[in-house]
């Protein structure tokens, strides 16, 4: 938005001119195809509402779907961690299973705004606004979870890794839904993490941040997988790919980190805003991944490398 | 006759647990709860947006998206027509002077012939609701044509440089010419030269500003609205309008916050609703937006300072030499000077060289305009800038020879009889010394003070801790020969008072301290003083509550205001119990002898008898504070009458990896001349400290071709819980004979030294100085980055 | 403009029970403050970031700004004006109120329901975690300080009761 030259005014009143609150997917399905790409699925708001002040936004309706019981679940079933669309941020935080499971996750979600947003957002809509800097994207990447979405046609899975076109961009169509997030559960001796850097050390969207997953044979400390992901270094959240493959069946060591950490920063295409510069967030993705694996090598049972 | 002597007896068993003193003071001094909290935490106490209007317009303003530009064409006609549309105004329909401002009227109060600045306000509407008004904004055509547009002094200040105003871009200048200073230069054995940097910030009030302005059949207006100077709002109305300032009514309501913005944004908003009133003849309610008040009203002024310091190898300071290029944005507001020494700038150029005795100084101050957000006041009002200078140098100087930094500020500070920048000779109330011995005690600086790091340690830690300090000192009252105040007391025929007096409240306590202050003065409780809200119809004519005046000039007014009514209630008590009035004391609601307390009378059997006796109950104070004076061609005078003293001492921890800074602990002491209640006083150093780390490490509007990109909270960052840290507040007082009990300023004192105090811990941790604020991480960062490859 | 068609919401206000008719844009905080006279909640951003709009939806604190008022329909809502009880203060008010918590009083309503919703849940917290619970109401006056002291002093004072 050219800030500089359209009309400079804000309104109490949004322009959308229909709120409805559904209690079911085919409801709300039906509706998404009645308007016609007009209508926008809304669960806490806590995105959309703000860009819609902006101007950025203009919709004829906003369709309420955290009624929908389906989408506020939380279940644990064959291995996979299950999470409805609609769980709010709190929940998410307060629920053992996602702790246990997929602990990164957790620690992203933790880290999402105040508790007065926690207790509305929800993991959909962090997803679903698809910023470069969501916080629960990095660790959904490396938890490997997949979403699935719902349709008049029925329902289809879809990784994460495929999942975002581009910074508020999903491969969602304007007749489906986000319905639920899937998270298999990490093997034995997986250890998961999420680290942020903010500009302050209250409240804020993250500069870079950063999820891995690793996993390390307690015997041999061989390291037979590694995930890392970065955030708000790219139009959408990434893999670093060449990084991790560094890892992969070898013994972690400082040094290992070191290489692994500089290799994960020329993954990443930065950009300068407001916010930090490019040349800052490419330092920080050094920091933050080393960081992240080093904080691993403390927690576990003596040292490597 | 048998319940009266039950009455004697229980006042007399009341009065023996009374102190032996009968001086000792009561209700001053004590913290008593504040007055109106009861009703603030019960979300009781109404605001301006809380008032109710029921057929009021709504008023919102159509502002320009260019920050240079003509407005060749303004077509209204559409948005005039749209249903529910009242009115739309633009410059032509301004019927007295389409002007204001707190000092210089130059802010078109609608632009007509071209806008300034990004948010410069063109047209007027008001409607039935918000959503016609912004329908209307949206059909209202204007038609611009940009015109070459300056963003920095230096810029402003080329010959060549687009014109911001007819008579040029340099507003004023200022100077201090004292001593020799090339002499002292060459006496010196270490010399520093060092440019500063410092952005536009904006106060963040939580409560946005809002007002409603009520047009009456007989021709008056009345104003009402969270202000900080309603009598300055009045004078500005009045003339936009074209009407005798007696009919203009401004009254406040409680303010969510102000720090000096609300000081000239409550003109801004209160003149523009005011003409939409005058116009449509019914009742307009404005409310700005949080982005509006971000993009539009006055700013903190951003800085570019130059300095050239000297000093002797044992740490005599001998020379100092400074350049300011004070941006203040399109328009005058509170930059200008005031005579003789109010006003932004000129505040800046006198205390730029800091609290120190130095015999040799040389300061150019430029105030500049440019094409952006005009500068106002902002809580130091100039002060903060130019400390961060001064307290960043002289710690650099104190590294340049080795010493701890604060022996070579113990060893230049100011005394009692110090003679400052101005040639002024402090001759009472200088507890500076006092205060960096205080907290040099309870901070532990000595055990915890220790060079900064060199290069292998910085190489091998992740995170390293370190201390740093500032000295800070602030004046009470702004400085202009215009700083008389009053205050109307009247005590009721049952011991209960009425105080009229116009500093308004915005947090600071001022109701409270102001009512403990009448109180004692009495002898009445706090409870018995109901304070009368600042309304110009009704309280004498106060000034501005601004520049940490309001306990020192107000309290002095109310004290001149008891004393009127004191001698005939004293002599009313004294009829009463047959003693001479000279030995009556008042206190507590009581009346008694000095040398026999069990000869008492209740305070409010005093005042019916004055009642009863037509003596006067009615009081007015009238305060004019010693008369300022200083030369603006050589900066020498004694601008200021009295001084508030402090030191500041802050522990960080900067982790080397990220640049991100904690801040540990900060404890601070100041010498307040009497804390009237200490409580209040510990709040307001509390919070400004928490302003002053904002400052430090994460404030200030970052702007593009004149346009700001960061208008709210997302965006532009201010500290939360998470980022504050335990904080140690210290109170000493060196009374002053200028104030009551001898109370000097508080309320900007704090939050001036403390960015200073936190970069120089961040340079005691990490061996980098911080040269440009805010010291966000990016910046530490890159600053360890940079000294890391130069290896120095 | 098309049609704006309105909505009967019911909703339990301070434990009393409320009907309003709501417009579909209408937000929660400008019904509290104009349609039911409890102008206790404020506004200070409309963007859900400073916090002095917090109230207690069903218990936990929310920015009513961000809420369109349609939402609430069967809930319950805790404005400050719900936190006295018979004219009885609530701990954390007499808490704020001698310990001077208070100073131009703007967000005080936002950080007693969030202080609220922390000891609710967590009668015992540590002093990170009551930082973090008001972590979302900004105060430009006090620095914070003697509102985390009035929090901590209630929470060891209610010895786990809860408030």
């Amino acid at each position: 938005m050219e800030k500089g030259r359209r009309k400079i005014y804000w309104a109490k009143k949004l322009s959308y001119q229909q709120y409805l609150q559904v209690k079911s997917l085919e409801e709300a399905l039906q509706i998404l195809e009645e308007f016609r790409g007009e209508a926008k699925l809304v669960a806490g708001g806590t995105d959309l509402l703000p860009q819609m002040r902006q101007g950025e936004l203009r919709v004829k309706a906003l369709v309420d779907i955290t009624g929908i019981p389906r989408l506020n679940e939380i279940r644990f079933e064959n291995g996979t961690l299950k999470i409805g669309a609609s769980v709010t941020h709190s929940r998410i935080i307060k629920s053992l299973s996602v702790l246990e499971k997929a602990a990164c996750l957790w620690e992203g979600v933790s880290q999402i705004g105040s508790p007065q947003i926690r207790n509305i957002g929800t993991l959909g809509g962090n997803i679903c606004n698809a910023s470069p800097a969501a916080d629960t994207v990095p660790p959904l990447l490396v938890l490997e979870g997949s979403a699935t979405i719902s349709s008049k046609q029925g329902e289809r899975s879809v990784p994460f890794a495929s999942f975002f076109n581009g910074p508020g961009q999903t491969v969602l169509g304007p007749c489906e839904i986000l319905k639920e997030i899937s998270i298999p559960e990490p093997s034995r001796y997986s250890y998961t993490t999420y680290l942020k850097l903010g500009r302050r050390k209250g409240v804020d969207l993250g500069l870079v941040s950063v999820a891995i997953l690793l996993k390390v044979d307690p015997e041999t400390k061989v390291c037979h997988s590694a995930r890392i992901s970065l955030g708000s270094v790219a139009p959408t959240a990434i893999r670093a790919k060449n990084a991790e493959t560094l890892f992969i069946g070898s013994r972690l060591s400082e040094s290992l980190i070191r290489e692994a950490a500089k290799t994960a920063q020329g993954e990443c295409q930065p950009i300068s805003d407001l916010r930090a510069s490019a040349q800052y967030r490419r330092e920080m993705v050094k920091v933050l991944v080393e960081r992240a694996v080093l904080q691993f090598l403390v927690r576990s049972d003596g040292g490597y490398g | 006759m048998e319940k009266r002597e039950k009455k004697k007896v229980l006042v007399k068993e009341k009065l023996l647990k009374m102190p032996p003193v009968a001086d000792e003071l009561s209700i001053v001094g004590r913290s008593a709860i504040r007055i109106d909290a009861y009703d603030k935490v019960r979300g009781k106490l109404k605001y301006g947006a809380d008032l109710e209007y029921p057929d009021a317009l709504v008023g919102k303003v159509l502002r320009s998206p260019y920050p240079h530009a003509l407005i060749k064409r303004i077509e209204i006609e559409k948005a005039r027509r749209l249903p529910g549309v009242s009115v739309v105004l633009t410059a032509e329909h301004v019927p007295g002077r389409n002007g204001f401002g707190a000092v210089i009227p130059d802010q078109p109060v609608l632009c007509g012939d071209k806008v300034r600045y990004v948010g410069d306000g063109v047209a007027l509407v008001a409607a039935e609701t918000e959503e016609i008004a912004v329908q209307a904004l949206d059909l209202i055509e204007v038609e611009y044509e940009p015109l070459p547009a300056v963003f920095s002094p230096i810029e402003a200040l080329r010959p060549e440089a687009s014109k911001v105003h007819a008579k040029g871009n340099l507003l004023m200048t200022a100077r201090i010419r004292k001593g020799d200073v090339e002499k002292g230069f060459e006496e010196a054995d270490l010399i520093l030269e060092r440019t500063y940097s410092v952005p536009f910030l904006e106060h963040f009030y939580i409560e946005p500003d809002v007002t409603c302005a009520i047009p009456h059949p007989d021709g008056t207006i009345t104003v009402k609205g969270p202000m900080q100077a309603p009598f300055t709002v009045r004078r500005n109305i009045a003339p936009v309008l074209g009407i005798p300032i007696n009919k203009v009514q401004v009254v406040q309501t409680p303010l969510g916050g102000g720090f000096g913005g609300k000081e000239d944004s409550s003109i801004d908003i209160g003149a523009r609703a005011a003409l939409l009133a005058w116009h449509t003849k019914k009742a307009v309610r404005m409310e700005y937006d949080r982005e509006e008040i971000t993009l539009s009203t006055a700013k903190r002024h951003p800085m570019v300072i130059q300095c050239k310091i000297g000093v002797k190898k044992d740490g005599t300071l001998l020379a100092f030499e400074g350049r300011i290029y004070n941006e203040q944005g399109a328009y005058a507001s509170l930059g200008p000077v005031i005579p003789p020494a109010g006003g932004t700038h000129v505040h800046a150029v006198v205390m730029l060289p800091g609290p120190y005795v130095i015999p040799n100084i040389n300061v150019d101050g430029y105030l500049v305009y440019t094409n952006h957000p005009y500068g106002g006041a902002m809580r130091g009002f100039g002060a903060p800038q130019v400390n961060f200078v001064h307290e960043s140098l002289i710690d650099e100087l104190a590294e340049g020879l080795g010493m701890d930094p604060y022996d070579l500020r113990m060893k230049n500070s100011f005394q009692l009889g110090s003679e400052t920048a101005t040639g002024q000779i402090l001759d009472q109330s200088v507890g500076l010394k006092d205060t960096m011995e205080k907290a040099k005690e309870a901070f532990n600086w000595k055990e915890k003070w220790r060079p900064a790091p060199d290069l292998e340690e910085l190489e091998k830690e992740e995170k390293r801790k370190g201390v740093g300090m500032a000295l800070g000192w602030y004046r009470t009252s702004i400085g202009t020969s215009s700083d008389g105040c009053g205050a109307n007391l009247h005590l009721l025929e049952d011991g209960s008072v009425l105080l009229y007096q116009g500093i308004t409240e915005m947090g600071q306590g001022a109701y409270t301290v102001l009512s403990q202050i009448a109180a004692e003065a009495l002898g009445v409780a706090i409870e018995d003083v109901r304070v009368i809200t600042p309304d110009t119809d009704v309280v004498p004519e106060a000034g501005p509550t601004v520049g940490s005046r309001s306990t020192t000039l107000m309290g002095n007014a109310i004290l001149m205001a008891a004393e009127m009514i004191k001698k005939p209630l004293l002599e009313s008590a004294s009829d009463l119990l047959g003693i001479p009035p000279n030995r009556l004391i008042a206190k507590n609601r009581f009346i008694y002898d000095r040398e026999d307390p069990t000869r008492c009378i209740e305070l409010r059997d005093a005042a019916k008898r004055s009642m009863a006796m037509g003596r006067r109950m009615l009081g007015q104070g009238w305060y004019t504070p010693p008369q300022p004076s200083l030369n603006l061609e050589t900066g020498q005078g004694s601008p200021y009458f009295v001084y508030t003293y402090c030191t500041q001492m802050a522990e960080v921890e900067v982790d080397i990896k990220t640049g991100a800074v904690e801040v540990v602990k900060i404890v601070a002491a100041f010498d307040v001349g009497k804390a009237i209640n200490p409580v209040l006083v510990e709040a307001q150093i509390e919070g400004g400290i928490m302003m002053g780390l904002g400052y430090a490490l994460m404030e200030g509007l970052i702007l593009k071709e004149g346009v700001i990109q960061n208008l709210n909270f997302q965006d532009c960052m201010i500290p939360t819980a998470l980022d504050a840290p335990e904080i140690t507040p210290i109170m000493i007082e060196h009374p002053t004979i200028h104030g009551p009990f001898g109370a000097k300023g508080i309320g900007e004192m704090p939050n001036i030294p403390t960015a200073p105090a936190i970069t120089n811990a961040i340079a005691n941790a990490i061996g980098v100085r911080i040269y440009d604020l805010p010291a966000h991480r990016e910046r530490v960062s890159m600053g360890i980055k940079g000294r890391l490859e130069t290896r120095i | 403009m098309g049609v704006m068609a309105k909505s009967q919401i019911h909703m339990e206000v301070n434990g009393k029970r409320v009907s309003v008719e709501v417009e579909p844009q209408e937000l929660l905080v400008d019904v509290l403050r104009e349609r039911l006279g409890l102008t206790g909640t404020k506004v200070g951003c409309r963007e859900g970031e400073c916090g002095a709009c917090s109230v207690l939806f069903d218990g936990r604190v929310v920015p009513s700004c961000l809420i369109p008022a349609m939402k609430t329909d069967g809930r319950e809502i805790t404005t400050i004006e719900g936190l006295e009880q018979n004219g009885e203060l609530h701990p954390l008010q007499r808490e704020f109120l001698n310990r001077g918590a208070v100073q131009c009083g703007f967000c005080t309503p936002g950080m007693l329901l969030s202080a609220k919703n922390l000891l609710d849940e967590n009668p015992k917290p540590t002093l990170q975690q009551i930082r973090e619970a008001i972590s979302g109401v900004l105060c430009r006056c006090t620095g914070y300080q003697k509102i985390i002291q009035a929090i901590q002093a209630v929470s060891e004072t209610m010895e786990g009761k809860k408030v």
